[in-house]
């Protein structure tokens, strides 16, 4: 299980070396996922991408331990307790106009229209591809 | 009372009899009153000074209408009329007044006092007071009236035999079940009411227990078929019993027409056997879907870790590495879309949606639910009448909400409240729809998990009705939340589309 230090945030991962080669961006983005897999994976490709990334387990999670809000959101929808767009729906009554990624296994249009009726700015397939995330996340920073 | 010493030539033996026909009417129960043809009375015996209140003294030598009511003063002249022709009256019924002014209901026997020349000289009359046996018959009438009125209204039938099995009373009920009316069957057989094949047993029966005393079905009852005068045949539900009389030995027979309870459970069986058959159908698609989704999570997971290991080589001279790393993104790419055409062949099988009605789909369902649960449930659905219809699939609808419920009945197996409620209401363009119990409630880890396929805290589970449920709801657009109620239980909730044009179908 993933273990939540320091707001989501993990340090001295391997692949770090290749830090000095990234192009490092001042924008923060969270993830929300149930699997710690890949929520980890996410981690990975957006921190290659020179990103700076706080993961959550769960919307809970997420809606506990934010401090300031980051630049945008990706966003599991099929997670126990509280779904991704229950989440979205909890966000815009607090008055967050957030950015939104929503990513779904099971995407369909019902899902995709109260995604746009919730003010989900993209909903993606699982698996996404890589370079629609990075262009979600650079639209937003 | 002359009269009939007058047989007697003796005088001696006359006057020994008109002793003794005065202790007779001095002892007798009944008023025994004579009168002269002026209407006078001359003889008052105790029945009629007990019955009427005047003594001998106070009214022989009166006039007899001061007996009679003053509607009735004309019966006195005809009933002289009649003795004048030598017509007896016996047992007319009517009314006399007591000295005290009451009315009382009196059956009047007349006879002529002739002298020793056959002459007309008077009348003797024995009034027997009615009050007692017309308060009897009224209850009688009163008791035959209710019995008739509940034998016309109850749906049971009534059929009376005699022990020969001869028909003596065939209800209006019975009338209506089998077709016949009274007059074609009393009298009947009551074998014309059963099959052939069961008519020569009634027989047998009837015969081995004249013989035996020996019971097969008086007092216990049993489901037998009926057939109607069309021929056609039904189950009933027979009770009989036994009417011993002094002579006479009945049966009666309460029959309970079947045909709509059986009805009833046949369509249950249907209903049961058509969701058995959609959800192993779909419990094959919903596998697929539910696995799919697993699934899903680590080729995300890789494909991830390979878009960024093809990232990180690009600074790195190292084909061959790179190389597999493309080849393990394109198989993950495979078994992805390997998985997309097994969900869209999934959505293939999907059923047509329309416009349902909430209240017979939830009914019916509970009926389901709630089939061999041996505690009873107290039941509450509530459907308001703007949220009484939702554009779904019937019977995938119908699958969420019986595992719902029957979840909701087990958790309450030991719980000393049992209530199952279920509510809609509208919320937007959805219908919500929620299902909660006054069960133990969830605990939170079992929450956490909760419609993860292959999770289950029953011991015969097998995890996945819970996540089927979820994929239903969200294949309508929906979506299936739990819930811990404040004042304990659990509750489940899940929307769907309220029309047709609410979201649009996958």
């Amino acid at each position: 299980m993933l273990e939540i230090r320091d707001g989501g945030r993990r340090t001295a991962e391997p692949w770090r070396q290749w830090e000095r080669m990234i192009e490092k961006r001042p924008c923060e983005v969270a993830v929300v996922d149930d699997d710690p897999a890949v929520l980890e994976s996410f981690r990975f490709i957006l921190e290659l991408n020179g990103y700076q990334v706080a993961t959550y387990p769960s919307a809970m999670a997420y809606l506990n331990n934010t401090k300031t809000p980051p630049h945008c959101l990706i966003l599991d929808q099929h997670m126990p307790m509280m779904t991704g767009l229950e989440l979205v729906k909890a966000l815009r009554m607090n008055g967050s106009d957030i950015p939104v990624l929503l990513i779904t296994a099971a995407p369909s249009p019902a899902i995709a229209a109260r995604a746009n009726e919730a003010g989900v700015v993209q909903v993606l397939e699982k698996p996404p591809a890589e370079e629609e995330v990075i262009r979600f996340v650079s639209g937003c920073c | 009372m002359a009269d009939a010493s007058n047989d007697y030539p003796n005088e001696q033996q006359r006057e020994a009899m008109r002793g003794y026909l005065a202790a007779i009417a001095a002892s007798a129960n009944d008023a025994i009153v004579g009168k002269d043809l002026d209407g006078v009375v001359i003889s008052w015996n105790e029945a009629a000074e007990r019955l009427f209140g005047y003594t001998a003294a106070d009214i022989v030598g009166q006039p007899i209408t001061r007996l009679m009511p003053t509607e009735r003063l004309h019966e006195a002249a005809s009933i002289l009329d009649k003795m004048r022709r030598g017509e007896p009256l016996t047992h007319f019924e009517t009314e006399r007044v007591t000295k005290s002014g009451k009315l009382i209901p009196v059956s009047l026997t007349i006879s002529p006092i002739r002298d020793s020349d056959g002459k007309l000289i008077g009348v003797s009359k024995i009034i027997r007071d009615l009050t007692d046996s017309q308060k009897i018959a009224r209850e009688l009438q009163r008791r035959e009236a209710l019995l008739k009125s509940i034998l016309d209204t109850v749906p049971d039938a009534l059929v009376v035999i005699d022990n020969r099995g001869t028909i003596q009373s065939f209800s209006p009920a019975a009338q209506r079940m089998f077709g016949y009316s009274e007059i074609e069957m009393v009298g009947q057989r009551v074998n014309r009411l059963m099959p052939p094949q069961d008519s020569a047993a009634h027989d047998t029966y009837m015969n081995h227990y004249m013989e035996t005393g020996e019971r097969r079905i008086i007092g216990i009852g049993r489901v037998v078929l009926g057939q109607r005068k069309d021929g056609s045949q039904f189950p009933l539900e027979l009770q009989v019993g036994e009417v011993l009389l002094a002579d006479s030995h009945l049966f009666t027979g309460f029959m309970h027409d079947l045909t709509e309870r059986q009805e009833n459970d046949r369509r249950l069986n249907e209903l049961q056997a058509e969701l058995i058959h959609m959800s192993r159908l779909s419990e094959l698609g919903q596998m697929v879907s539910a696995l799919s989704h697993e699934v899903n999570q680590p080729l995300t997971a890789i494909a991830n870790y390979t878009a960024g290991l093809r990232r990180m080589l690009a600074h790195e001279d190292a084909p061959a590495i790179l190389g597999a790393v493309e080849k393990v993104a394109e198989q993950a790419d495979r078994a992805r879309r390997i998985l997309q055409s097994l969900r869209s062949l999934v959505r293939k099988e999907a059923r047509e949606r329309q416009l349902e009605r909430l209240e017979p789909l939830v009914q019916e369902t509970a009926a389901l639910a709630l089939i061999g649960t041996s505690r009873t449930v107290d039941l509450e659905i509530t459907i308001p009448p703007d949220a009484a219809t939702a554009f779904v699939d019937r019977v995938q609808i119908q699958q969420v909400l019986l595992n719902l419920m029957r979840n909701a009945v087990e958790a309450m197996s030991n719980s000393p409240l049992r209530k199952l409620r279920i509510a809609t209401a509208v919320a937007g363009s959805w219908i919500q729809v929620t299902v909660a119990d006054s069960g133990p409630g969830l605990s939170g880890p079992v929450r956490e998990k909760l419609f993860h396929p292959f999770t289950t805290t029953k011991s015969d589970g097998l995890g996945i009705g819970l996540s089927i449920c979820r994929t239903i709801v969200e294949a309508h657009g929906g979506e299936l939340t739990c819930e811990t109620a404040e004042a304990g239980g659990t509750v489940f909730r899940f929307t769907v589309p309220r029309s047709a044009d609410a979201p649009p179908v996958p």
